[in-house]
């Protein structure tokens, strides 16, 4: 009799060939999850697609890592672009400088106006020229100051009210000139009715006289407190920018410019005037520190500043109608420019270097599948989109499965009661509709602004509650004709504990089952993934999944002219379920015990 | 529904109450409305049992088994099928008690329920002494191995997914058996006193003759050393050479280890090889009773005539005189009242239709249950 240790190999292989030809021994003993192997091996198609399977995992799970590029890593490339720098434009409105702590309010601006445009009579004015106006009670003079480019420059002060008198009397005095001297030579302007001067002296004082309604009005001649021009002060030196904007200064230089002198002082510095037909240069020591000029500047991007030499360069420019010209910038770099008028508005451009994406960038070495809709690499896109999909895949297959072999095992096992309640569950998850559920979930987590890696697993997560009715109603099946064989009945007989005929007898029966209908689902897993991130309900940027790769060819355009963008997308997600359906196919076939081949 | 409703509610009017109980406590049950079965299985629940008796491995008192049919949405119970319907009988150790009757006489039943694979409704049965039915599940589990069954079905009756020395050796490991250091010698020699060889060890079940399966089912049984074994038509899906093989194995075990088996079949001629004392059943009852020599030669109900005419005789020369039973057999869900057998037998009488016979010694140690012998 045999009685040899059959592990023992060599003395195995002795012994078989001593055993005759029709000794039942010969016969290899295969387990049957080795039948099923060898079943499986010899099927084509299970291997092609097995084959498929193992490249698309490396090619996902792998790949990644020889990848030099990261998921969202964005390309672009340098390009020099026309780019408005700034703007100038010749001043149209009138500038108005107001002495600090005084006041010119918009309607006396419109009385101003009016008085220098409507009361002179078509009479120009000139250098020195006077108008009053009067605005609530108040009487302003206006002081040609110069004309420059044809623009008079005006300066405004305003009256202070010192005495009135009717019929010879006065019958309203400041009391801070109720003197006995002022009050006696007011009295007697007042009554000579045929005295045409329009200023008295008295005292220290000049005073004005005007009447209106036969009462004499007496006003001392106030400060000038308004500057009223149409330029602009541009510091060509950044020292000088406080002054543009100093009251005092402004004024000497545009009595300088008025009384044509050659050079004023201020604050202890001289600067020496240089005037050209519109403009005026103001220099120290030799050196220009700033420019009048009608034109005005504005910058058109944050963090620009102003050249010196682009000013001047600039309003040359502007003045002699040149469209191309050259100005060094403020970083100290010689910059070409070109003017472009728009509405009477010069807009400066120059050629800035900008960043572009590389946007549906056609398949190159660089990039061997080319570049997506948002200038992403494309096949590192695909391979962590590969990552996802295939996870996505497998968790909701496992997750189905679980809740599945768990609710219909229950059901199964114990029936009654429990198999009627858990089988109306069923009933009651199937008929969700799966994709107006999806779709509101998806907006839910849109509105929640759930992240990208919560939302996918939450994705997941609905997905296998919705699908795992499936896997339940035939583990159930499977089990329920399972309690009933004779060989369960014979666990019962012989006294096995119910835990070891679960695990050791019931589920190894359910499991070729299992295995069939997960590898089956996994490939409608994906697709159904798929077609949610091509509807816009998967996963999010920074992730991608094959199916978001292809949305992006719901635009036209991408759809007609960027082929390498959703064609490889499309190609990977219809070989891989081919491959999941193969192998599904391959280990339902193996599992048969009825298929002999 | 409704109607038997009605029915029911007619039957069971307080005028006609107390003649059914009286009915029922004669053990003369003729109606089969729920509450009179009710009350019957009542009834037989409180007839005192058989004492234990040493020299009896089995001891089968009043076993009664309904099996419940509900209907409509909340499975309300409407009926009952009366699969085993008060039946007693014992087994002396060593010796085989051979059941036969109809397909669907309720054979299988009462060995499953010595088994506990079913839960008795009413009934006791005691094994060396223990009522099995009220045996807590550990203790019950400990005490599996004593008795064991071997199914019809050799094929549904062993996992697919085990090697063969798995299946004989999971409950010898489960119940500690063997120490762990003999097993593999022990699992050896079981399969070779079973006509098994010991390389068969590693191969799986589909590898298997049906004879060779159903060694395998003995091997399984006998591994745990039991006192008792039901053999569940053990030979009814194998061929009639391998029928005789598997019988002389079973005898030749019980000779061996002395083993004690309730032998289950429809065929007579196996049953006539195999048992010491025969029980023939039909429709739930044990109808006649008694040494297997007694029955062949004096068969007294005309039931058990009509099963033993059918015995093929392998002369050609003989002229078979069989008696042929009319129709089929009736549902258990709804017999007919008396004598369940009266609507089939040739020597029907009037009295058959309305009392229910009772078992009786006519011989000594033959029991039969028929008014012809009144």
């Amino acid at each position: 009799m045999y009685t040899e240790d059959p592990k023992t190999n060599s003395s195995q292989e002795t012994e078989e060939e001593q055993y005759a030809l029709d000794d039942a021994r010969r016969v290899k003993v295969l387990s049957p999850s080795m039948m099923v192997f060898k079943r499986f091996v010899r099927n084509k198609l299970a291997i092609v697609g097995f084959i498929i399977l193992v490249i698309m995992f490396t090619f996902s799970f792998i790949g990644p890592l020889f990848s030099p590029y990261s998921i969202a890593q964005l390309f672009t490339h340098d390009s020099y672009e026309w780019k408005t720098y700034a703007t100038g434009r010749y001043n149209t409105d009138p500038n108005y400088m107001i002495a600090e702590g005084e006041e010119f309010p918009a309607g006396a601006r419109s009385q101003f106006l009016l008085a220098v445009s409507g009361k002179t009579g078509g009479k120009t004015l000139e250098i020195g020229d006077t108008v009053p106006f009067e605005y609530n009670k108040t009487n302003y003079t206006v002081t040609v100051l110069d004309i420059r480019g044809g623009k008079p420059v005006y300066s405004i002060g305003s009256a202070r009210f010192v005495a009135s008198a009717l019929l010879g009397k006065i019958n309203k005095i400041d009391p801070e000139f109720d003197t006995p001297e002022i009050r006696e030579a007011l009295t007697a302007r007042a009554a000579d009715k045929k005295a045409k001067e329009t200023t008295l002296k008295a005292g220290d004082y000049t005073f004005n006289i005007s009447t209106v309604a036969k009462e004499t009005v007496f006003e001392l001649a106030g400060e000038e407190s308004v500057l009223v021009a149409y330029d602009t002060f541009l510091p060509l030196e950044k020292e000088y920018e406080p002054l543009t904007k100093s009251f005092a200064f402004v004024k000497k230089v545009y009595e300088a410019a008025g009384n044509n002198e050659s050079s004023f002082e201020y604050d202890g510095k001289t600067f020496e005037v240089q005037e050209t037909e519109s403009e005026t240069e103001l220099l120290v020591g030799g050196t220009p520190v700033m420019l009048v000029s009608d034109i005005a500047f504005g910058t058109y991007q944050v963090g620009t500043e102003l050249s010196s030499d682009f000013l001047i360069q600039t309003s040359d420019a502007i003045r002699t109608n040149t469209v191309n010209f050259s100005f060094v910038n403020s970083q100290g770099e010689d910059t070409n420019a070109r003017i472009n008028l728009v509405n009477g508005n010069y807009y400066v451009e120059t050629a800035q270097k900008t960043q572009l994406l590389m946007v549906t960038e056609p398949p190159s070495k660089e990039h061997l599948l080319g570049t997506d809709l948002y200038g992403m690499d494309l096949i590192t896109r695909l391979m962590y989109g590969g990552r996802v999909s295939l996870m996505v895949g497998f968790v909701v297959i496992f997750f189905e499965t679980f809740l599945g072999v768990i609710l219909g095992g229950i059901s199964g096992y114990f029936g009654g009661w429990t198999d009627t309640l858990l089988m109306r569950l069923v009933d009651l998850v199937n008929a969700i509709p799966f994709y107006p559920t999806i779709i509101i979930i998806g907006s839910i987590l849109d509105h929640l602004k759930v992240g990208a890696t919560a939302r996918l697993f939450l994705l997941m997560v609905v997905i296998g509650i919705l699908g795992w009715t499936g896997i339940a109603r035939v583990v159930r099946g499977q089990i329920l004709s399972l309690r009933e064989q004779d060989f369960m009945v014979a666990t019962e007989a012989t006294g096995i504990r119910t835990s070891r005929r679960i695990f050791r007898h019931l589920v190894p029966n359910v499991m070729p089952l299992l295995i069939v209908n997960a590898t089956m689902g996994l490939g409608g897993v994906i697709l159904l993934e798929a077609t949610l991130g091509f509807l816009g309900l998967g996963v999010k940027y920074p992730m991608a999944s094959w199916g978001s790769i292809i949305n992006q060819a719901t635009d036209m355009h991408v759809m007609t002219t960027a082929w390498w963008i959703w064609i490889p997308a499309g190609a990977l997600i219809l070989t891989t379920v081919l491959g999941f359906n193969f192998v599904g196919d391959g280990l339902r076939d193996a599992f048969d015990p009825k298929m002999k081949r | 529904m409704a109607e038997e409703k009605k029915k029911d509610a007619a039957v069971t009017s307080p005028a006609e109450e107390t003649n059914n109980q009286e009915k029922a406590a004669a053990g003369s049950i003729q109606v089969n409305s729920l509450e009179a079965l009710q009350e019957r299985i009542r009834y037989v629940d409180g007839l005192p049992k058989a004492q234990h008796d040493d020299q009896n491995v089995i001891e089968v008192s009043h076993l009664l088994k309904y099996f419940p049919i509900k209907a409509g949405l909340f499975s309300r119970l409407v009926g009952y099928v009366r699969a085993v319907d008060d039946i007693s009988f014992n087994i002396k150790r060593g010796t085989t008690m051979g059941l036969v009757g109809e397909s669907g006489c309720g054979k299988t039943t009462v060995g499953k329920t010595i088994l506990r694979l079913n839960d008795k409704t009413a009934g006791q049965i005691l094994f060396n002494g223990i009522d099995i039915h009220a045996l807590p599940h550990e203790e019950l589990r400990k005490l599996r191995p004593k008795i064991q069954m071997i199914f019809q079905d050799p094929y549904s009756s062993l996992s697919p997914r085990f090697p063969v020395n798995e299946i004989i050796g999971e409950a010898v490991k489960e119940h500690h058996i063997v120490p762990a250091s003999e097993f593999s010698d022990y699992i050896d020699e079981v399969m070779l006193s079973c006509g098994l060889q010991p390389y068969h060890k590693d191969r799986y079940p589909h590898e298997f003759s049906g004879g060779q399966r159903q060694r395998i089912c003995i091997a399984r049984s006998i591994a745990l050393k039991p006192d008792f074994i039901v053999c569940d038509e053990p030979v009814s899906a194998l061929d009639v050479s391998i029928q005789a093989q598997i019988i002389n194995l079973l005898m030749d075990l019980q000779n061996e280890l002395g083993l004690t088996y309730l032998f289950i079949s429809h065929d007579l001629s196996v049953v006539e090889h195999i048992s010491d004392t025969i029980g023939v059943m039909y429709l739930g009852n044990l109808v006649e009773h008694g040494e297997k020599k007694k029955i062949f030669s004096n068969p007294l109900h005309p039931y058990t005539e009509a099963l033993f005419s059918s015995i093929p005789i392998p002369d050609p020369d003989v002229k078979m005189n069989r008696v042929i039973l009319e129709g089929s057999i009736p549902s258990p869900a709804n017999p007919p009242s008396g004598c369940k057998f009266h609507t089939r037998c040739s020597k029907c009488m009037a009295c058959c239709s309305e009392v229910t016979p009772e078992l009786k010694e006519i011989e000594s140690g033959h029991f039969v249950a028929c008014h012809l012998y009144d």
